[in-house]
Order: C-alpha cells, then sequence, then structure tokens
C-alpha cells in the first residue's frame, strides 16, 4: 500500500463507528507512520465531524396533525 | 415484532432524522415534510408485514427513498451525465470550509450533486449507519454505495472550498 491508495481508502473513513470495518485496518495503520498522511487524516475527520453535526443540528417542523393523529399500525 | 412499536413513539424516535434525510435529498422543506409524512403514512398501513424490529429504522430510510425516487420520476428529473470524473481529484479541504459553512449552504452544495450520488452521501453523513446497511437502504450493491459516496464527497469538498473564502480572508 502507497500514501495515495491509503488516502482514497481513508477518505470514506468516518472515526470511530468505522473502527471495527476491516476495509480500514491496513491504511489506518499506514497513517500511523506517515505524519503528513496523519494530518490529513485528522483533518478530514474534523470536517465530517463538522459536515455531520450541521447537517443533524436542522430542526424539523412538529409532525403535521395527520401524522400525529394516525393510529398505530395494525396487528 | 415491528408492529408492536407505538406509532407515536416511532414518529418522535425517526421524525427528525427522516426529515433532514428528505430536507437533504430534496432541498425543500415543504417536500421534505411530504415525504416524511408519506412514509409515515406507508409504515402506518404496511409496518406490520415487518418481520423484524431491528429493520424498523432502514425500512423507514429505504421508503423516504422510495417515494422521493418515485417524485424524481414523476417529474423526470433524472439527468443522464454521471458525475464530474473530472473532479475526482483527492481533496484537501481544511476543516475551517466546513466550519464557516452553514447549513443552507451545505443543502444548497448537495442538491448540486446527481440524486443517485446525493442519497448514498447524505446517510453516510447523517445516519450512524455502517455501509452495508446504507447499501441495503438504498437496494445497492456495497462497491457502489462506497463508489458513489466517495466520489460525491469529492465534489462537496471541492465545491465547499470553492464557496468559502481562505480563513486569511475571511478575517
Amino acid at each position: 500500500m502507497n500514501k495515495r491508495e491509503a488516502k482514497e481508502i481513508l477518505l470514506l473513513y468516518r472515526g470511530p463507528i468505522d473502527d471495527s470495518d476491516p476495509q480500514f485496518h491496513a491504511a489506518l495503520g499506514y497513517a500511523k507512520t506517515d505524519p503528513e498522511l496523519c494530518q490529513w487524516l485528522g483533518e478530514q475527520t474534523r470536517c465530517y465531524d463538522t459536515i455531520r453535526a450541521k447537517l443533524r443540528a436542522i430542526q424539523p417542523p412538529p409532525p403535521g396533525p395527520e401524522a400525529r393523529s394516525r393510529r398505530s399500525p395494525r396487528r | 415484532m415491528a408492529a408492536d412499536l407505538e406509532f407515536e413513539n416511532l414518529v418522535k424516535l425517526y421524525y427528525g432524522d427522516l426529515y433532514r434525510f428528505g430536507l437533504s435529498l430534496t432541498g425543500s422543506e415543504a417536500d421534505a415534510a411530504d415525504l416524511t409524512q408519506q412514509t409515515f403514512y406507508i409504515w402506518a398501513n404496511k409496518g406490520h408485514q415487518l418481520q423484524k424490529a431491528a429493520s424498523v429504522k432502514s425500512w423507514l430510510f429505504t421508503t423516504l427513498h422510495r417515494e422521493f425516487l418515485k417524485t424524481c420520476r414523476r417529474r423526470n428529473r433524472f439527468p443522464s451525465e454521471s458525475i464530474d470524473e473530472c473532479a475526482t481529484g483527492l481533496p484537501n479541504v481544511p476543516a475551517d470550509c466546513a466550519e464557516r459553512a452553514d447549513w443552507q449552504t451545505l443543502l444548497r452544495i448537495l442538491a448540486e450533486i446527481e440524486d443517485d450520488f446525493r442519497a448514498p452521501l447524505v446517510l453516510y453523513y447523517i445516519e450512524d449507519l455502517s455501509y452495508k446497511e446504507i447499501a441495503a437502504v438504498l437496494a445497492l450493491p456495497l462497491g457502489t454505495v462506497q463508489s458513489r459516496i466517495a466520489r460525491a464527497k469529492i465534489q462537496l469538498l471541492h465545491r465547499l472550498s470553492e464557496t468559502n473564502l481562505p480563513l486569511e480572508q475571511a478575517k
């Protein structure tokens, strides 16, 4: 694996949620040996966290009366 | 089983997540609310058919996405061109660029990304779903989902970096 390949794999790495995904293990190991790649990874996961937080902060309007009055699903 | 979940609790639990997914797909608050309500309407009528309670979240996201695709077909909004192959260079976007963008800017940039690429990217960002789960929600092969997320993410980051002033100039 070279730096370019590691970067391509780690582009999808989101942080702890992906730690158990084996497809990232080798690339994460490679990043530990390469300070520049390690810095890039830190920046890209921070960027991911920021975008995620902003999108998740969007507040929906309250559900309309139609949805609130729906009955429970049939059993 | 799934049918045992109280409908009100289900709405409380997933309304926000589904709305945000709908808003990120459509870019329209009204369309997002319609899609979300339609999803719960379908759940109210068909949710009892679901055998695994643990699959409720995936089922709801899959249903909302299907309803979105139906809307797209009705509007003939499917573009034939794929995502810009030229923009697939790996980006080096400082996190500051994302910090300076508000959610409206993010939604506007997302809206510029092709529908087929936007849905996996949105799930990648806003939901705690594994890649396998995202693939299941969208009924796509795992490799296709990862490829689409990667390409869409590159496009998003490129546009984000073009949208924002460098930190030094922004001060």
